[in-house]
């Protein structure tokens, strides 16, 4: 898959449909813990095994305030989508998709000469899945 | 003898194609622990319209409809959309079709509607 700037990617949500004018999207990482399993007979370095369930973090999105339309602050979980955009010839762009809920909204702050954007932040709270793309 | 001349046929005469609508399930994949690659689906549906992604639609009955950005349809194939999704969630409309909203104002002109050029003389 040839590499892509990021114009034209979009975040969809399966319930509320809240859409908006992103400017900026930026996943977390997915993480997960090492648990250190060194005891006194470890000799150079110290050893690890890593934990078995993973942190699929969320993302943080930034777009222009619109003072009409408010994300789903206090919504329930709803699967949400980052679709890649979808290069010509394709049939379906690659996506993320999991279980998530909004956990962080800041709304547009209003400053001379600045157009207001806001922030908010989704938490995945289930599994994360990928789709590839496909033409 | 008279024949019946028929006039030839024009291309307004041929019948237009149907707006082609799909829904196709996301279903993702992801590494279990073992790192064994596994599958799962969501309870969201890609909307393809003549074979490409333009949008996406919950499972839930009436949900709304989210467009992927850039994608600017005709009323025409908003309608197409709309049917296809109703006609997928068991007769429940879905309550909007929402795009992000775009700083341009054109209007996607479907096929056989007029514009204002002026005709050549």
């Amino acid at each position: 898959m040839a590499a892509d700037e990021g114009t034209g990617a979009t975040v969809t949500f399966g319930t509320s449909a809240f859409v908006a004018q992103y400017t900026d999207i930026e996943p977390d990482s997915i993480t997960r813990a090492p648990l250190e399993t060194s005891h006194l007979g470890t000799t150079v370095t110290r050893t690890f095994t890593m934990e078995d369930l993973i942190t699929a973090g969320g993302f943080t999105a930034t777009f222009f305030h619109d003072g009409d339309v408010q994300p789903p602050y206090n919504g329930a979980a709803e699967v949400v989508t980052i679709t890649d955009p979808v290069q010509a010839g394709w049939a379906l762009g690659p996506k993320v998709a999991g279980s998530g809920q909004v956990d962080d909204y800041k709304i547009g702050g209003k400053r001379i000469g600045e157009l207001m954007q806001a922030t908010m932040h989704v938490k995945f709270v289930g599994t994360v899945t990928f789709t590839d793309h496909t033409v | 003898m008279a024949t019946t001349k028929k006039s030839p046929a024009t291309i307004a005469d041929k019948p237009k194609p149907e707006i082609q609508v799909q829904l196709q399930q996301i279903i993702g994949k992801f590494q279990d622990k073992d790192g064994r690659i596994r599958r799962a689906a969501h309870p969201v549906d890609s909307i393809l319209l003549r074979g490409r992604e333009v949008g996406q639609v919950g499972h839930t009955p009436g949900v709304g409809i989210s467009l992927l950005n850039g994608v600017l349809l005709s009323p025409k194939e908003e309608e197409a959309i709309i049917d296809a999704v109703t006609k997928a969630r068991g007769g429940v409309v879905p309550r909007f079709v929402k795009a992000p909203p775009s700083l341009d104002s054109i209007q996607i002109l479907d096929d056989d509607e007029d514009t204002d050029e002026d005709d050549d003389e």
